[in-house]
C-alpha cells in the first residue's frame, strides 16, 4: 500500500464522517446526504482499488486510468451542483410565491384592522395588528 | 373593499369592476402623482401601488395619495410585483385589471381606450402601443431597436402582428387575470407575457396611446443592462414557445 492509496482512504473516511456528522445536526437531509455517501465510497473505491479502476477504464474506453477516475469525479460534482440548482429554483419559486401571499394577505389584515382601509398602511412593520 | 365601477356603455347595464396596479419601486416622487391622475380622471376604479421592497417613502405617499397599499417584503422584480396586482385581481373577483407604470409615463386617460376595446371587442388582453400609429412618443434610439427587433420576434411567433411589445400600459379581462394569477413571467416580462397569453388562446389587441416622458426616477434599463435583456427575453420567448400550452385555471 502506497502513501497515495493511504491519503485516499484517509479523505474518503473524512468525508463519510462529515456527511454523518451532518446529518447528525439535521443540516443535510436524507435525500442529498445519500448521494453524497455513495459518491463518497465509489470514488473511494475507485481510488484505493487499482484492479477497480482498471476495469472501469476499460470498459469506459479511456487508456489512462486515472482519467476515469477524474471524469467520474467531474461527472459527481456536475450532477451535484445540477441537483442544487434545481432545489435553488424551486426554493426561489416557492419564496417569491409566499412573499405575494404576505403582501396580500397583510394588506387585507391592515385594512381590517381599521375604520379607513385606505389609510392604514403607513408603516406595516412599526404596526402590529390591532385585536 | 368598497364596489367601485365602471359603467358599461353597451347597454347590459352590467358595472366592471376595474383594478388598476401601479407596480412601484423607489417610486417615491412620481407614484403619488400617479395614483391622484388615476383617482381624479378614472373615479370608478381601484388603484393599488404595489410596492416591491421599496427602500424609500413610496409606500407612505401611495396610502397618502389614497391607494391601496400592497407591500412585498423584499425586492423581487417587476413580473412578480405585477403578478401580485393580478393576484389580488383573482382573488377580489374584479373584471379587468389595467397595469400602469408607476412613473408617470403613462396618462390615465389612455386607460379609457383600452377599457373601451375590451368591452367593445372580443379581446381579452389589451396592448397601450406606443407606434400602432404616429403618436408624440419618441424611444431614445437604441431602445427603438431594442423594441423593433421583439415586435418581429413576437409576431413571427404569435402569428399576430404587435408593434409595441414592452408596452407597460395593458388590460386583462377575466380570463388573462386568471391565467397570469398561476402564470407570469418574472423579470423583463412584457415581451414573454404575450407570448404567455396568446399560447394560451387569449385574443391581444393594441391600441395607439399617447405616452410622456418619466416624471421622475430613471429607467431601470441601462446600456449595460439591454445586451442582458434583449439575449434573455429573447432566449425565454423561445424556451416559452417550445414548452407547454399554458392553461388558465377554471
Amino acid at each position: 500500500m502506497n502513501r497515495l492509496v493511504l491519503i485516499g482512504i484517509i479523505v474518503a473516511a473524512l468525508v463519510l464522517v462529515a456527511v454523518l456528522w451532518l446529518i447528525r445536526s439535521r443540516r443535510l437531509q436524507e435525500r442529498h446526504a445519500l448521494f453524497w455517501i455513495i459518491g463518497a465510497i465509489v470514488i473511494a473505491v475507485l481510488g484505493i482499488s487499482e484492479p477497480a479502476l482498471n476495469a472501469v477504464s476499460d470498459a469506459l474506453g479511456i487508456a489512462y486510468p486515472p482519467s476515469a477516475l477524474f471524469l467520474i469525479v467531474v461527472a459527481f460534482l456536475g450532477l451535484a451542483l445540477l441537483d442544487a440548482v434545481i432545489t435553488i429554483s424551486k426554493q426561489t419559486d416557492r419564496i417569491r410565491s409566499l412573499a405575494q401571499d404576505v403582501a396580500l394577505l397583510s394588506e387585507q389584515v391592515h385594512a381590517q384592522s381599521d375604520a379607513d382601509p385606505h389609510t392604514t398602511v403607513r408603516d406595516p412593520s412599526s404596526k402590529p395588528p390591532e385585536r | 373593499m368598497s364596489d367601485v365601477s365602471i359603467r358599461s356603455e353597451s347597454g347590459s347595464g352590467r358595472a366592471l369592476r376595474v383594478l388598476i396596479i401601479v407596480p412601484a419601486y423607489n417610486e417615491e416622487g412620481s407614484v403619488g402623482d400617479v395614483v391622484r391622475e388615476i383617482r381624479e380622471h378614472l373615479p370608478d376604479t381601484v388603484p393599488v401601488v404595489i410596492d416591491d421592497g421599496s427602500s424609500d417613502g413610496t409606500a407612505v405617499e401611495a396610502a397618502e395619495s389614497g391607494a391601496r397599499v400592497v407591500r412585498l417584503p423584499f425586492n423581487t422584480g417587476i413580473g412578480t410585483t405585477v403578478q401580485t396586482g393580478f393576484k389580488l385581481a383573482d382573488r377580489e373577483g374584479f373584471d379587468v385589471a389595467v397595469q400602469v407604470d408607476g412613473d408617470g409615463q403613462h396618462p390615465p386617460l389612455e386607460v379609457t381606450r383600452l377599457l373601451e376595446i375590451l368591452r367593445t371587442t372580443d379581446a381579452n388582453y389589451v396592448i397601450g402601443s406606443r407606434f400602432a400609429e404616429e403618436t408624440g412618443y419618441r424611444a431614445p434610439i437604441g431602445r427603438r431597436g431594442g423594441i423593433t427587433v421583439f415586435a418581429r420576434l413576437v409576431s413571427l411567433l404569435t402569428g399576430q402582428q404587435l408593434t409595441d411589445t414592452t408596452s407597460g400600459l395593458r388590460a386583462a379581462d377575466r380570463a388573462t387575470i386568471r391565467l397570469f394569477a398561476e402564470h407570469y413571467p418574472h423579470d423583463y416580462p412584457e415581451v414573454e407575457a404575450l407570448v404567455l397569453a396568446k399560447r394560451a388562446g387569449l385574443t391581444i389587441r393594441e391600441v395607439p396611446v399617447e405616452m410622456r416622458h418619466r416624471e421622475a426616477g430613471r429607467s431601470s434599463i441601462t446600456p449595460l443592462k439591454s445586451a442582458y435583456y434583449m439575449i434573455k427575453v429573447t432566449l425565454a420567448v423561445l424556451v416559452q414557445f417550445l414548452g407547454r400550452n399554458p392553461t388558465p385555471k377554471q
